[in-house]
């Protein structure tokens, strides 16, 4: 890795530790290697990745443009993502425009398709998804936006010379957010992470609401509001994503 | 910290191999303490600090020992960790702890009845000498292990001993606590395959309706290995008992 790559990493990782929004300055770093966005996501649980509906499961991010929020991001994109079956099943890169593009895409399902053909039309010829952690933990990963380049090889040139640099500060992005600041994509109160740490003491409902002095209908609203932003289906599995995460004190 | 142990212990290692080999854990450990000079052992853990605050804490205490029957019937069958010294004091960081060291009936004026009591019983049983150690972890998830010494001719003789003996003893707890809790962790739980099916069904966000579909069982028979699974987990709600599976390990996650 050149010596610049190293200060660079080094003055990201400082910066990280100072206050503020950690991906403004992830995007910051990146576009010293010509990336022009990224996103980042993780999901808690394994069994997650493999469902349909995974979009849903897991917690996001992106520095895209507006037009690839309103158009690809808000939709099941992460289902339609070829690059996540992939990453799944052990690759550890996925290209988003390899010289034989045009013949994969023909093999693709028709909304997946749709999907790439989207993303090719805004101009999102060359980047990559990669995988971060993919293990017992759950899952993260995110892909990189390059500026236009001219072609695949062009881009493959470049990514030689930067990626094993942009791999590690998407390592420190993603321990900077899954370890040190889990609460930050969930977003909990403090009322509700209370009501999960009793819940994690074997507490009943009616215990629970005696020990924080409220309502049971006050407690199924911080439950029920928990479970949607831990992106839970039930409430063991908003207790069991908390716990997982390491959003409360065992 | 003891890490001046033998460089190369030749029954550690044996230990360290039939664990590895699928030996029954709790039989190696005795044939290994035996070997310098323990008489039995007491080992426990708790899969979450906030169960050290409840009352009737013992219950929620993963435990396992081969001690003589006397005491499992006497001191055993009660409350025992709720009126041991020894948790408190590790709960307060002490990495070791010496059963009756001199001058200890000083010490135990001050205690409460039922901890002086308790004491008084376990020497009453000629446990004088003997040594608890802290195996690691944060504050109340940390696991003991208490290991008792045959006769000694006197406190010197077993100060000798220990300081012999000593580092060997807290490796092969060390390597016994990481066998249980992170290789065999089921061992002190005992779930059936069936309960933990319907745990991990829970974790995936599944309800009880959709579970038992999947398992082709009646609700009513999930509610009963959910039920089941609660006791073995010495939770006190079923929130509680899928959070101390996923500590615990136990789930294929």
């Amino acid at each position: 890795m050149p010596k610049q790559h190293h200060s660079k990493l080094a003055k990201f990782s400082e910066d990280l530790a100072r206050k503020g929004d950690p991906f403004e300055k992830f995007d910051a770093f990146l576009k010293d290697f010509g990336v022009k966005g990224f996103s980042y996501g993780f999901a808690v649980l394994r069994a997650e990745m493999a469902r349909e509906d995974r979009t849903k499961s897991v917690f996001f991010t992106h520095s895209f443009s507006r037009q690839w929020e309103d158009e690809v991001g808000s939709g099941p994109f992460l289902d339609l993502d070829p690059a996540i079956d992939q990453l799944m099943n052990g690759a550890t890169i996925y290209e988003w425009a390899p010289p034989d593009l045009p013949k994969l895409l023909q093999d693709l399902p028709k909304l997946q398709r749709r999907q790439i053909e989207a993303e090719l039309d805004m101009g999102m010829n060359y980047g990559v998804t990669l995988p971060l952690i993919v293990g017992k933990s759950g899952f993260s990963g995110m892909g990189l936006w390059f500026e236009n380049l001219p072609s695949a090889e062009a881009f493959r040139k470049e990514w030689a010379e930067f990626g094993p640099t942009l791999m590690r500060a998407g390592h420190l992005l993603d321990s900077y957010v899954r370890k040190d600041h889990p609460n930050l994509m969930v977003g909990l109160s403090g009322r509700e992470i209370d009501c999960l740490n009793l819940l994690l003491g074997g507490y009943r409902a009616n215990e629970i609401c005696f020990k924080l002095g409220i309502s049971e209908k006050t407690l199924e609203k911080h439950i029920l509001h928990a479970r949607t932003k831990l992106k839970a289906h039930t409430r063991d599995q908003a207790l069991a994503k908390a716990v997982l995460m390491g959003l409360i004190t065992l | 910290m003891m890490n001046i142990a033998p460089a190369i212990d030749p029954l550690l290692s044996y230990f360290a191999t039939s664990l590895a080999q699928g030996a029954d854990p709790f039989a190696a450990l005795e044939q290994v303490q035996a070997q310098y000079g323990v008489r039995g052992f007491r080992y426990g853990y708790f899969l979450l600090k906030t169960d050290v605050d409840l009352p009737s804490k013992t219950k929620r205490y993963f435990t396992a020992d081969n001690m003589p029957a006397e005491w499992r019937n006497t001191v055993g069958a009660g409350e025992f960790v709720d009126n041991d010294v020894v948790i408190d004091a590790m709960e307060m960081g002490a990495e070791s702890f010496d059963w009756f060291p001199p001058g200890f009936r000083d010490v135990m004026r001050a205690m409460t009845t039922a901890q002086r009591r308790q004491i008084e019983a376990e020497l009453d049983m000629g446990m004088m000498y003997g040594m608890s150690l802290s195996l690691g972890g944060a504050a109340g998830q940390f696991s003991s292990m208490g290991m008792w010494f045959a006769d000694q001719s006197s406190r010197r003789a077993f100060d000798r001993d220990w300081q012999h003996f000593g580092p060997s003893l807290h490796m092969a707890a060390q390597v016994f606590d990481t066998h249980l809790r992170k290789t065999a962790p089921n061992t002190l739980i005992g779930l059936s395959p069936r309960e933990v099916d319907c745990l991990a069904y829970l974790v995936c966000g599944l309800r009880p309706a959709q579970i038992s579909d999947r398992l082709g069982i009646s609700e009513k028979t999930f509610e009963k290995h959910i039920g089941s699974a609660k006791i073995k987990l010495r939770a006190r709600t079923r929130d509680q008992a899928v959070a101390k599976a996923i500590v615990a390990g136990v789930l294929p996650l």
